[in-house]
């Protein structure tokens, strides 16, 4: 949380964020007391940035890095920058305004699919894994622990997988995968890993796994080249001067992560 | 600027006194961000003993208000930068725009040769309106010359030979089409040889500042040279570029090509050869020379013998006959018209219609087949070339389906506007059949509903689903997504050097309260135009992305010159040119005439005008025009729109003209007059916009020169006193014409009253009825008009002695190109008993009618040529009863008093005329013993050559009854020693009017 107070300079006095906090999470009424200090005004939250119309604030970004202990890409990266944070917002909402431009029919997921990514998170991401989220107790320690609310989760992880689908429909049909490629990424890539002696899987056993390495290799080159694209044509404006340098690196840099369409392209099959 | 916000005050999600929660406070700010009000928006919350107080603080954002830009060299050159700088009114202003623009600007300056200029703008701000006006200053420094040219590549030509075409020539200024004329002029010449692929580009343009010249780098590759044959049919080369467009494209690829085969096949398909086909190679024999050789398999050569449609029920053959493109052969066409893609054209053309009146699922099914008459009688041979020269039987076969009707009409989402006020908006009914037309007609006057009263964001989607209990209704549903009514905050006109405020404040429809109304919003704007004291008006939003309930509408006007000289010319040709001034005038050489002679009339015209006299929407202007048939002066003060009144207006002028267009005599006209004009273009108004009526007061001196004058010496003397002609003037005119320069439907008719009445000053008493009616009818699909025109006029004069003759140019004459065109100009009617000139009447009843034909498709000239056949007839009469009364007459009567009245004393001399008892004095003096009362007839063709600003017109008749009139004075001959006349014809003779006239003009002739 140290980051997010160079958002916000009202942020930096001590005691000022918490009334902050207090005011936004809970309401005044349940707020502790403050001293006469406290009285003086507070800001509270503000415009960051703008993305075709679309106001991003400093606390979707607070809510962005909070939300960042769900991501397993971010695993062992640390907590998630101001920065950061700004740009997969960034890229979040061109995706999402292009979702709604274009209308696409049944990308919003069903309660099964975002239960099985709540179960699977639970179950899996170290981090929850260490406090025993599989169990109705931990995962609320989890989730308080880190400011987040079971409903909050549940409507991240439902938004996280129609982009997901919307990827999916959007790049992954009309890709095709040629006998050669695989053929040519199974000796090129695949065997060089292979220490000598070691057991060599046959081609015909791993074709499957390496067409689908091929394949989101694929959708994410098309992916970062129409987001890039969009990110162009589209009027984005940072704000916040301290917020500038990293969003304005490019949105291929940081859009994994913000949406996860793929496993890495060097990854083993 | 807080004010700006009050109506969102209460919509704000975080509402006063509810619980404060960061999911409201969010949407609060968002709410306050997508306003468009501010740069940025945050909220400061402290504790209160009684809750929280939350401060929502936000910079102001500027928008953009007048851009102008000055200093820069040539005329169009200021409002050229304007249009780089892409600063739109009312939008943001930022620095980022500032950048781009003063980059757009230098850009634009460069390409027009100003390399070392500069631009410095100043931005003044309007906080209250939260607008930045922005002007520029540039200085443009010298002008480039054109330096050094290089070029590379394979171009085949020398340096010089590339200059030449593209015409570069070392020395000379830079502009903007420098580069684009050079580009294309090498081009050109690379494509008249054929060299179809030449690419020609330019690499560079550096400037050097030490010469200040742009030196040009250019490639040019020339290509090889194109070959393009026709195998298997005979084309020629025209046909072939024209057919073939790699020669418009300039470039060859497949597609192109293939477009030719297409293009290739309808042309012969289109000669009858239906089965033609067409196929295309390409080679190379050589790397200069790339050969295109398309093959043609014509086939036979057929006709279409019939086209037929079957299976229609809801239509009638003939209705349905009228869409189609494929016809069968004719006299005019001996093959028909048939190919695939006319089929094809057809068969949606049909489809479409039934769609439109609710058989959706309509089908039809083109087939074209040999007629059975033929196979049965006259079996064609076995082989397949046989087969294929059969004539062609075209039938469209359809299949209507079920019609569908509209269910129900039903709407949703509409809470600002009532379900009935809706509802009276649709075209469709229920019961109606479903078209697809008509809902779409539906949903845009929806739409435009919702725009005029503010929800400039209104959407509305339509639903169609089968009615359950009927499976042949469909139920509509009209959802509408209203949006946020927007409001207008204020009208901020700007530009106003010269004029004033209050001018043009009756002009602007939109008030601060109002919903902002795109529609009223077009109409300031069009108001405004109609000023006619503004170059431009240009009407912008501010804010136009923000979602702030009010807004602020931005008028810039830009003023026009305040003074305008303008010039122009023309000429007529015809017929029976009025000769003026004959007195003596053969011994110059020249030959007197009443019909005239052939010749040409040039004019000159000029016209100072200054607009915005004192501020106000009034001008006045100083008109002066030269020709052979008139020359005039005069001056006019004019206010368009009295006291603001769109519908009123008032004109003074007053002015002298010297009129030639009557051989008889030259009359000059001192006159002046105040005019009232009274149009009905509000809506409610009691009469419709096409009528106008216009109230005068006329005054003039009319004066013809004695020595100008060719009527029997008796007369002279009255005819040519100076008269005053004075009194009130009503003219009514209603124009419901399409194209008033070409009209193809429509009427027009005009009506006016005059009396001249010595209670204002007037020395000859009269009254004038002056009325005309023309109509247009067009049809066989608007190919043909019949046009018609009808004149009625008469003139009462109710003065006594001098008072009770109408004087010379107050009477009517007919005659000429826009006139009965069986005369020559103004030769129409009753002639002066001895000289044969025309005197004009007080009555004239006139009809002219008029077949306009479709222009036919010529070589060279296309569709530009047109014909008409008229009748003309009709005729000028010396009492307005008799025009009636000669209808029918088409002799003219009494002939031979006409004859007998030419005569010659034993002497030598002309009797002279002198008035009997048979021959009374009317209001147009002594007629004589010739009577001129009976209707004329001429025929005549006509053609048109059509161009932007109207036919040109040439018209030929043949006048079928031309009136005879005896000449026994001719003042052209020197007057005789010894003669008791003046004028002397020592051979009396019968002159006739000419039966053929020709007339050579702008416009059509009615």
């Amino acid at each position: 949380m140290s980051r997010y107070a160079s958002v916000t300079n009202a942020f930096r006095r001590p005691g000022m964020w918490l009334l902050a906090l207090c005011l936004m999470a809970f309401g005044a009424a349940t707020c502790p007391a403050q001293s006469d200090q406290s009285a003086s005004p507070v800001v509270i939250d503000r415009v960051v940035a703008v993305v075709n119309k679309h106001a991003i604030l400093a606390s979707d970004i607070d809510d962005e890095i909070r939300l960042s202990v769900l991501d397993p890409e971010l695993v062992g990266q640390g907590a998630l920058s101001p920065e950061r944070a700004l740009e997969q917002l960034i890229s979040r909402t061109l995706i999402e305004q292009q979702i709604r431009q274009e209308d696409m029919p049944s990308l919003e997921p069903s309660q099964d699919e975002v239960n099985a990514r709540l179960d699977e998170i639970r179950k899996q991401l170290p981090a929850c894994v260490h406090q025993n989220c599989a169990a109705d107790a931990g995962w609320k320690a989890f989730l308080a622990a880190h400011g987040l609310t079971p409903e909050r989760v549940e409507s991240y992880l439902r938004y996280r997988l129609e982009i997901l689908s919307f990827i999916e429909q959007r790049f992954r049909q009309g890709i095709q995968i040629s006998p050669q490629q695989i053929d040519s990424y199974y000796h090129d890539i695949l065997l060089p890993q292979y220490t000598p002696g070691e057991a060599i899987p046959p081609l015909n056993q791993v074709a499957p796994r390496i067409q689908e390495i091929l394949l989101e290799k694929q959708v994410n080159v098309l992916f970062d080249a129409w987001l890039t694209n969009l990110r162009g044509q589209g009027d984005v404006e940072v704000l916040d001067p301290s917020l500038e340098p990293a969003a304005t690196q490019g949105a291929s840099a940081g859009v994994s992560p913000a949406v996860s369409p793929v496993v890495s392209p060097g990854a083993s099959p | 600027m807080a004010d700006r916000l009050n109506p969102l005050a209460g919509h704000l999600a975080q509402a006063e006194g509810a619980p404060l929660t960061a999911e409201n406070l969010k949407r609060s700010l968002r709410q306050l961000y997508a306003s468009g009000l501010y740069d940025n928006v945050e909220v400061e919350g402290s504790r209160q003993a009684d809750g929280v107080s939350l401060v929502f603080v936000g910079t102001p954002r500027t928008f953009i208000g007048t851009v102008s830009v000055d200093g820069a060299s040539g005329s169009t050159m200021n409002t050229l930068l304007q249009r780089a700088s892409q600063l739109e009114a009312g939008t943001r202003l930022t620095q980022a725009k500032m950048l781009r623009a003063v980059a757009q600007m230098r850009s634009t300056l460069e390409q027009n040769g100003y390399h070392e200029s500069s631009v410095a703008q100043t931005v003044t701000p309007h906080p209250e309106q939260q607008l930045g006006d922005v002007a520029f200053r540039v200085v443009s420094g010298p002008r480039a010359r054109v330096g050094t040219i290089t070029v590379s590549g394979d171009s085949g030509m020398s340096l010089e030979s590339f200059c030449r075409h593209a015409g570069l020539r070392s020395g000379a200024h830079v502009d903007r089409d420098t580069v684009n004329h050079a580009l294309d002029g090498v081009l050109r010449d690379y494509q008249k040889e054929g060299r179809l692929e030449a690419d020609v580009k330019l690499e560079s343009a550096q400037y050097n500042i030490a010469t200040k010249s742009v030196d040009y780098r250019f490639t040019a590759i020339r290509g090889p040279v194109v070959k393009v044959e026709v195998q298997g049919a005979a084309v020629d080369s025209e046909h072939v570029k024209r057919l073939v467009p790699i020669f418009q494209e300039g470039s060859v690829d497949e597609d192109l090509l293939n477009e030719g085969n297409r293009r290739l096949r309808d042309y012969f398909q289109g000669l009858g050869y239906f089965d033609a086909k067409v196929d295309h190679k390409t080679q190379s024999p050589t790397s200069d020379q790339v050969s295109i050789l398309y093959t043609v398999q014509l086939g036979a050569r057929r006709s279409v013998q019939k086209v037929s449609i079957a299976g229609n029920r809801y239509f009638d053959t003939a209705t349905l006959m009228d869409l189609l493109s494929v016809h069968p052969a004719g006299v005019l066409d001996r093959h028909g018209v048939y190919s695939q893609a006319l089929v094809s054209a057809d068969v949606s053309a049909l489809e479409a219609v039934y769609k439109n009146n609710g058989f959706s699922r309509v089908k039809v099914t083109p087939e074209t087949s040999t007629p059975e008459t033929v196979v049965a009688d006259n079996p064609p041979p076995a082989t397949a070339a046989g087969s294929r020269t059969a004539p062609l039987v075209v039938t469209y076969h359809i299949a209507e389906g079920p019609q569908l009707r509209v269910g129900t009409l039903t709407f949703d989402g509409n809470s600002n506007i009532a379900t009935a006020k809706l509802a009276a908006l649709l075209n469709s009914t229920p019961g109606q059949m479903l078209s697809p037309l008509n809902l779409a007609g539906d949903h845009d006057a929806i739409v435009t509903e919702y725009y005029t009263r503010g929800f400039d964001q209104a959407a509305v989607t339509v639903s169609q689903k089968p009615e359950p209990s009927d499976s042949g209704k469909v139920d509509v549903v009209f959802h509408v997504d209203e949006g946020e009514q927007i409001f207008v905050r204020n009208v901020d006109l700007t530009g106003l050097e010269f004029t004033r405020l209050q001018t043009v404040a009756r002009a602007i429809t939109l008030h601060a309260g109002d919903p902002l109304n795109r529609t009223a919003l077009s109409d300031t704007q069009r108001n405004l135009y109609n000023f006619a004291l503004f170059n431009e008006v240009n009407a912008a939003i501010e804010n136009p992305d923000g979602a702030a309930p009010q807004k602020t509408v931005l008028l810039q006007a830009v003023e026009a010159r305040r003074w305008t000289l303008t010039l122009g010319g023309g000429f007529e040709a015809q017929t029976g040119q009025p000769q003026n001034n004959c007195a003596g005038a053969t011994a110059g050489g020249v030959r007197c005439n009443p019909n005239g002679k052939t010749g040409v009339s040039p004019r000159v015209l000029a016209d100072l005008t200054r607009i915005g006299l004192f501020g106000r929407d009034q001008s006045i202007s100083l008109r002066g025009t030269y020709g052979l048939l008139e020359q005039s002066i005069g001056i006019q003060y004019q206010i368009p729109h009295l006291e603001g009144n769109p519908n009123f207006g008032f004109t003074f002028s007053g002015g002298y003209a010297n009129s030639l267009d009557v051989s008889t005599y030259v009359a000059s006209r001192l006159e002046g007059a105040f005019r009232g004009t009274q149009d009905f273009s509000r809506p409610g108004s009691w009469l419709s916009r096409a009528n106008t009526f216009v109230y005068e007061l006329d005054f003039r001196r009319v004066k013809v020169s004695a020595s100008s004058l060719q009527v029997f010496p008796g007369e002279i003397s009255l005819l040519s006193t100076a008269t005053r002609v004075g009194g009130p003037a009503f003219t009514w005119i209603r124009d419901t014409r399409d194209v008033p320069m070409d009209a193809r439907r429509g009427t027009y008719t005009s009506f006016q009253e005059f009396l001249s009445d010595r209670f204002f000053g007037a020395e000859a008493e009269f009254n004038r009825i002056d009325t005309s009616n023309s109509s247009y009818y067009s049809f066989d699909k608007g190919r043909f008009v019949v046009a018609r025109n009808t004149r009625y006029g008469q003139l009462r004069a109710f003065g006594s002695g001098s008072n009770g003759i109408i004087p010379l140019p107050e009477r009517f004459y007919a005659g000429g190109a826009v006139s009965l065109r069986g005369f020559s100009q103004n030769a129409a009617g009753p002639r002066d008993p001895e000289t044969g000139f025309q005197i004009g009447g007080a009555g004239t009843l006139t009809n002219s009618t008029e077949l306009r034909l479709p222009p036919p498709t010529l070589p060279l000239l296309g569709n530009t040529i047109s014909f008409v056949i008229f009748h003309d007839m009709g005729n000028v009469f010396t009492n307005a009863g008799d025009a009636w009364a000669s209808f029918l007459r088409v002799r003219q009567p009494d002939s031979a008093a006409c004859r007998n009245a030419v005569v010659t004393n034993p002497s030598g001399y002309p009797t002279g005329y002198a008035p009997t008892a048979s021959d009374p004095y009317t209001s147009t003096g002594h007629q004589g013993p010739c009577s001129f009362n009976d209707f004329s007839h001429a025929l005549g063709l006509g053609l048109r050559y059509h161009t932007p600003v109207g036919p040109i017109r040439f018209d030929v008749s043949y006048n079928l009854n031309p009136p005879i009139y005896p000449v026994n004075i001719n003042y052209s001959i020197p007057t005789a020693p010894g003669s008791p006349i003046p004028g002397f014809a020592s051979d009396p003779y019968l002159g006739q009017s000419p039966h053929i006239n020709f007339f050579f003009s702008l416009g059509q002739a009615f």
